[in-house]
């Protein structure tokens, strides 16, 4: 039953959220706490870290330094990769399937509150030549809720958006955005909640106006035989943007061998 | 105009420029590396869409500047190709009192001198096409062979 709820949703908003396993969530916690620690010079307290209340621990000037730290060290020998397959591995089997390409790293993002270095505008991923048949996994790691959070359009409010962004070669997007602000969901997430959605839908977040530090992760996946873009010399493409994940037999042999119809 | 600035923004594209492209991640290793040898900071840049001749990455990302911020880019060929609509981006530039600067050409561009300068640097480079194109290569070799 929770599948076939899971694919009425996903199939009619392009969204869907859900519960995961607490265990590897507390694992990936307590493994994001440790790596800030080491990083003691940066901080600006010693008192015992939390992820909620990070604000209260680090200067904005440091943040980029702390966040390309965690994302390398979290990214080495795909530990994190391999957890996020976990958690999310139902919801990627139910949408994509099996045989998958994926984004060749794990993205961490860190919102502190009112931190407006840290705030990406409305876009779609597909406008950078990502493909159409992408699914974004998103895990926060705290609560987050309204700007601490992320926005999104619903697909109908996505697409008479994006035709006015292709009809007019110079629109400014934050006018577009602005417009159409009534429209906007928030997706709101317990700790321990999650969510996939088709980063077709116009998303972005805005400045951080609630009492919480944000820290979320972000994967692209998509299955390895659904389209890509056509674009001449785009580099989001497999190979370049994504690589592949879980190759099948038939898919290995007609790599290492060359038949063809031509 | 051009020193009161601390931070640029990069401004990329998939998109190829002049026949060229660079794949963004180079785009920002050269962009990134020019404002720290020139002691600006670098912020993460906007990627303009894939639409064709859309410039709407552009154009959102100058209105949004800050007092302290200007435009860092690899090429004049990541302006529009309309001319009315670099007048556009000119007009705005002026606005926000903000420059672009271009990285390849080494051009800024704030200034009418500066749109003129690259409209001739952009018309010249066409003429790559008009006297050594392919195909026009080809028609002039079959009047000639059909003559002789």
């Amino acid at each position: 039953m929770a599948n076939n709820k899971t694919i009425d949703q996903f199939s009619n908003t392009g969204i869907t959220k859900f519960a995961v396993n607490k265990v590897i969530l507390d694992e990936i916690n307590d493994r994001v706490i440790s790596l800030i620690q080491r990083k003691k010079k940066l901080l600006t307290s010693k008192n015992k870290i939390s992820l909620e209340n990070f604000h209260n621990s680090v200067a904005v000037k440091n943040l980029n330094e702390i966040r390309m730290y965690l994302y390398a060290q979290l990214n080495k020998q795909d530990w994190i990769l391999d957890k996020m397959f976990e958690l999310f591995n139902s919801q990627i089997k139910l949408i994509l399937g099996d045989e998958l390409a994926v984004q060749k790293k794990v993205n961490l993002s860190i919102q502190l509150p009112n931190d407006n270095s840290s705030i990406l505008p409305m876009h779609s991923d597909f406008f950078s030549g990502e493909s159409i048949y992408q699914l974004n996994l998103w895990l926060p790691l705290v609560s987050v809720n309204k700007t601490s959070s992320m926005f999104y359009f619903l697909p109908k409010d996505s697409i008479k958006m994006i035709n006015e962004i292709k009809k007019n070669s110079v629109s400014d997007l934050n006018i577009i955005f602005k417009k159409n602000y009534k429209k906007i969901k928030w997706l709101n997430l317990k700790k321990g909640e999650a969510a996939v959605f088709s980063p077709n839908l116009l998303h972005g977040n805005v400045l951080n106006k609630e009492k919480n530090t944000r820290f979320s992760l972000n994967l692209r996946v998509k299955n390895l035989y659904s389209p890509y873009n056509h674009i001449y010399g785009n580099e989001k493409k497999l190979g370049s943007f994504y690589r592949p994940y879980n190759l099948k037999a038939m898919t290995i042999f007609n790599i290492n061998n060359s038949f063809s119809f031509d | 105009m051009i020193n009161n600035k601390k931070k640029l923004v990069g401004y990329v594209t998939n998109s190829n420029f002049n026949e060229k492209i660079i794949p963004i991640p180079f785009q920002n290793i050269l962009l990134r590396n020019y404002c720290k040898d020139n002691n600006f900071t670098y912020v993460l840049p906007y990627n303009e869409t894939v639409f064709k001749n859309s410039y709407s990455q552009l154009i959102t990302l100058i209105n949004k500047l800050d007092k302290d911020s200007a435009i860092i880019s690899c090429s004049i060929f990541m302006l529009p190709e309309n001319e009315n609509h670099v007048k556009k981006v000119l007009k705005l530039l002026k606005y926000k009192k903000t420059y672009i600067y271009f990285l390849y050409e080494n051009i800024f561009l704030n200034s009418n001198l500066d749109s003129k300068k690259i409209n001739f640097e952009r018309k010249l480079a066409k003429l790559n096409n008009v006297f050594f194109n392919d195909d026009q290569f080809k028609r002039y070799l079959n009047i000639l062979l059909n003559k002789s």
